[in-house]
């Protein structure tokens, strides 16, 4: 895909990605590469808002992007909630939209 | 709970850290060092994860040869443990005069140590508008953190706006790989240093600088002076962004707004030392920027408590290479102390390197300015605390109906600083509110960079 | 020089409910604090409003009537608190406190507390989370929680629209005397303050305060930490607690008494105590305490393993050590009142305190019999003859 946001040859480090590897958001299919984290996956797949908020059910999605800001919290096959942006894929995980406050670990 | 007593602990893989290790390893003193990233490097030198290959691995990265043989020799060390991946949640004081950290690592779970180098780094400034929780709004270090990290850029229309080091840089990189950049617009003018006119600007800066600029203006990108971010808008996500013209204390001029369609915002408005550690283990504070206070620290880098130094960052803001050369001063003194081999001439020629960068830091302090005008484009209904949802209106309520007037208060009574980032994003902001409202600084900067918790640890964990 | 009727010392809860009473009573209150507002004993409380963990007594007496006056507050005052008369759970985890559990109970309903043992169904209906062999509790509807910082907020608010004044940031320095040596003017670092009654409500610092007035106080620190979860919403639906917290309130120990009391907030949060040790002011946070309390807490909610762990408080109570509050005028300098000693049930029992204090004040009917709590009582006149003797 030309637009894609992931950087293809422009990349002067001559960047090759790992396995391709499949997970789903809210059960619709994503492809990745291994050694990409969960945000950056979602976001290469249009995909903005990774949590909803507690009080307003504002959506979310990656913000400071090194783990300080938490705003990017998703759950992964139903654990306690984890940071989208430090927490790498792996082929077949099922990651979930994140609601604050709402039912604590399954 | 085993706790492995260590002689030296080094917080942080960055450029202070890493420096700081390989001078102490060098004086044959062992160091563990502890970072949560994978691999050496901090946000600076931010590395791709170890599943993708990479031809040539630092062309993205300014003083790549001088860190990979930092990193060469200290892997090189028996003396050096790098723990990785591991989250510092508490420090404790031990009756001994050691110190012991627990870490989130269930394999790895504390050590004692006799002395520690803080090299922490630093937490981005983002000033809130309207709109900047809005998915798609991410910090101009998260846009950093995608492409060197991740390969990926921010979005498919880019607006990069707000003031501080980092945006010259992360917007020639993101030029470089071909995104789309709308609007990039610093809040200051940067013109006034990258035309070498402050003195103290050393000249490899202000050809740095020149550098990205020449590197944006080949991709056709032009950087907007005096101009701000004031608002994003969008259903869900970000849509639009307005952009204004401001005065010089950052006011936004009536009639300049202007909208742009972009599908992402990176923003932020500089650095605030990350004082966490420093401030659970009781160290002074130099908070004349009760927004961004920072660790007091003597000429060999020595904080106010024995045992403790700090390096980089978090003594205040100076960069990559006044970070290297406190690190190397700082591991030093330690090593010293330790009883390491320590040449005291060494040590001297280190503190001489690092004392004439003051020029520069003081002209830097000079350049890195938030203007208060910030202030007046918020309104009531603002979030400033993202992760408890707290809006500007509740902060004055609390202050004028409450009667909060330092931090602590504001906290207590709106939350502010309570939820998951633990003020990390919010604080600065609240205490430049708070001496907006009340005229004066708070009496308690600082206040919400006491931490007992460190990072959010489960509980299982403990 | 009286440019106040009364000045309090001391805006934590107990201080600004004086203040609002006082101001209720058309008294002119001053409030002064050395530190920022609100920001000792009270900012690192749980806000516990209990009659489950007092045994029939003075104290019970106190808090079923702070009870009742918490709610008055949560109807009347202009700023919210998170009021939240929700009920207690108090957990048997051992055979020891089994009988003990069941004990209380009766006395507790001999008295006219309403208190239900709960089996092990009726625990798993009230608190689906609990760990699955727990299988003997018992319900208190009438414990309550309140937000304690909001709570003294929104006290000092109103007694500010009363006519109040309060200043932070403002340590006394000393008292004067009239030639009857009676309390005639208090000395800050802000000035000198006239008033006719002076009251001490310094908590774990009042017994320093009460020196400088130069007489005695046998109130000391006891220190305790309190943990705070990340926002998970309601796993606990009551203040639960295991029923050897009450026997950690009176084991008077510098080594930490550990007992598990878990309770979610209206943020989202889930509070988990409590430790309690006489060590002085030592803030530091210790991390054996803290594991052991998540551990306990643990074996009471399961689930908790996976909840983020968040913040620590580090607080201390005002001890005394017949474990009573210290609520009345001293003996020796008329015109200075205490209202201390309440240990961990400030918060709950602030209202009446208030209310004693502003019936002393005032001279008006008391809401409970003040008696028990006067400073010249035998219990402590005992605990003060033995601690000369030692001395």
């Amino acid at each position: 895909m030309a637009d894609s946001l992931r950087v293809g040859d422009e990349d002067p480090r001559g960047l090759t990605r790992g396995a391709r590897v499949e997970l789903t958001f809210d059960e619709v299919s994503i492809e990745a590469y291994a050694g990409e984290s969960i945000a950056a996956a979602l976001l290469a797949a249009d995909v903005r808002a990774m949590r909803r908020t507690r009080r307003h059910e504002a959506p979310r999605g990656l913000f400071c992007g090194i783990g300080a800001c938490h705003d990017c919290l998703v759950r992964v096959d139903g654990s306690a909630p984890v940071r989208a942006c430090l927490t790498p894929v792996r082929d077949g995980m099922a990651v979930t939209t994140h609601v604050l406050g709402e039912g604590g670990p399954s | 709970m085993s706790d492995r007593r260590v002689p030296l602990v080094v917080l942080g893989a960055g450029p202070a850290g890493v420096a700081a290790a390989r001078a102490a390893v060098e004086a044959r003193v062992a160091v563990v060092l502890i970072d949560l990233g994978a691999r050496l490097g901090g946000q600076y030198h931010r590395r791709e994860p170890e599943a993708f290959a990479t031809s040539a691995p630092g062309a993205l990265h300014h003083g790549w040869a001088r860190w990979s043989e930092d990193v060469t020799h200290l892997e090189r060390s028996p003396r050096f443990t790098h723990v990785a991946g591991a989250g510092v949640w508490a420090i404790q004081h031990l009756a001994d005069g050691g110190m012991r950290i627990a870490t989130d690592r269930e394999d790895l779970p504390s050590f004692e140590t006799d002395a520690l180098i803080i090299a922490t780094g630093a937490n981005e400034r983002v000033v809130p508008f309207p709109g900047w929780d809005l998915p798609g709004v991410l910090t101009v270090g998260g846009a950093q953190a995608l492409l060197k990290g991740q390969g990926m850029r921010p979005g498919h229309a880019v607006v990069i706006s707000g003031a501080g080091p980092l945006l010259l840089p992360v917007a020639a990189a993101l030029a470089r790989v071909r995104t789309n950049i709308v609007a990039l617009t610093d809040a200051n003018d940067p013109r006034r240093w990258l035309s070498g006119s402050p003195r103290g600007i050393p000249l490899s800066k202000v050809r740095e600088g020149a550098s990205y600029l020449a590197t944006l203006a080949r991709h056709g990108v032009r950087l907007r002076p005096r101009t701000a971010a004031i608002a994003a808008h969008g259903d869900g996500r970000v849509e639009e962004v307005v952009l204004a013209r401001l005065e010089r204390d950052w006011t936004p001029i009536p009639g300049s707004e202007r909208t742009v369609t972009a599908d992402a915002l990176a923003t932020s408005h500089g650095f605030v030392p990350d004082i966490g550690v420093a401030v659970g283990l009781g160290c002074l504070l130099d908070a004349q920027d009760a927004s961004a206070p920072a660790v007091v620290v003597d000429r060999s880098q020595a904080t106010s408590v024995p045992g403790v130094w700090a390096a980089g960052e978090v003594t205040g803001i100076g960069g990559a290479d006044v970070a290297v050369h406190e690190g190397r001063v700082a591991g030093l003194a330690a090593a010293l102390m330790l009883g390491g081999d320590v040449d005291e001439d060494e040590l001297e020629r280190a503190i001489a390197r690092r004392r004439a960068d003051a020029p520069f830091l003081r002209t830097l302090a000079g350049v890195l300015t938030v203007g208060d005008g910030w202030t007046s484009w918020l309104t009531p209904d603002t979030t400033v605390c993202r992760c408890e949802e707290v809006t500007l209106a509740t902060i004055d309520e609390a202050i004028e109906r409450r009667g909060a007037c330092d931090l602590r208060s504001v906290k207590l009574t709106t939350r502010c600083g309570m939820g998951h980032c633990q003020a990390r994003i919010c604080g600065p902001s609240v205490a430049a509110l708070l001496t907006a409202r009340t005229g004066q600084p708070p009496a308690d900067a600082g206040a919400l960079d006491r931490r007992p918790v460190l990072h959010p640890v489960p509980l299982g964990r403990l | 020089m009286t440019d106040h009727d009364v000045i309090v010392i001391g805006s934590g809860v107990v201080g600004a409910s004086c203040a609002y009473e006082l101001a209720l009573a058309g008294r002119r209150v001053l409030v002064v604090d050395r530190g920022n507002l609100t920001s000792g004993t009270t900012a690192s409380g749980e806000g516990n409003v209990l009659v489950s963990d007092k045994p029939p007594g003075p104290e019970l007496d106190l808090a079923r009537a702070s009870v009742s006056r918490w709610a008055d507050y949560a109807a009347e005052l202009s700023e919210g608190f998170e009021y939240e008369p929700k009920g207690g759970v108090v957990i048997a985890t051992d055979d020891a406190s089994r009988a003990g559990l069941v004990d209380l109970v009766s006395r507790h309903r001999d008295v006219g507390v309403s208190a239900q043992l709960l089996d092990a169904d009726g625990l798993r209906e009230a608190e689906p989370h609990l760990a699955h062999d727990l299988d003997l509790g018992a319900l208190y509807p009438d414990d309550a929680q309140v937000q304690p910082v909001l709570a003294s907020s929104a006290l000092l608010a109103d007694a500010r629209r009363l006519g109040a004044e309060v200043r932070s940031g403002n340590e006394v320095l000393g008292f004067s005397f009239d030639s009857d040596g009676r309390v005639a003017a208090v000395r800050t670092t802000e000035g000198t303050f006239g008033a006719g009654a002076v009251v001490n409500a310094a908590g774990p610092w009042s017994s320093a305060l009460a020196r400088l007035a130069g007489t005695d106080l046998p109130v000391r620190p006891r220190r305790g930490h309190l943990l705070v979860t990340a926002p998970v919403g309601r796993l606990v639906h009551h203040k639960v607690y295991e029923a050897g917290y009450v026997d950690t309130l009176t084991a008077d120990t510098s080594e930490a008494q550990v007992s598990a009391v878990v309770e979610s907030t209206p943020s989202g949060t889930i509070l988990l105590g409590s430790s309690r040790e006489l060590v002085d002011f030592d803030t530091t946070v210790d991390l054996d305490v803290v594991r052991r309390i998540a551990q306990r807490a643990r074996r009471l909610f399961p689930i908790l393993a996976e909840v983020d762990l968040l913040r620590i408080y580090v607080g201390f109570r005002p001890w005394v050590p017949d474990h009573l509050p210290i609520i009345g005028e001293d003996p020796q300098v008329r015109g200075l009142w205490h209202a201390t000693g309440h240990e961990g049930a400030g918060i709950g029992l602030a209202p009446a305190t208030g209310q004693l204090i502003r019936a002393g004040i005032t001279d008006t009917p008391p809401p409970v019999d003040p008696l028990p709590f006067r400073v010249a009582r035998p219990s402590l006149m005992a605990a003060a003859a033995a601690r000369t003797a030692h001395g």
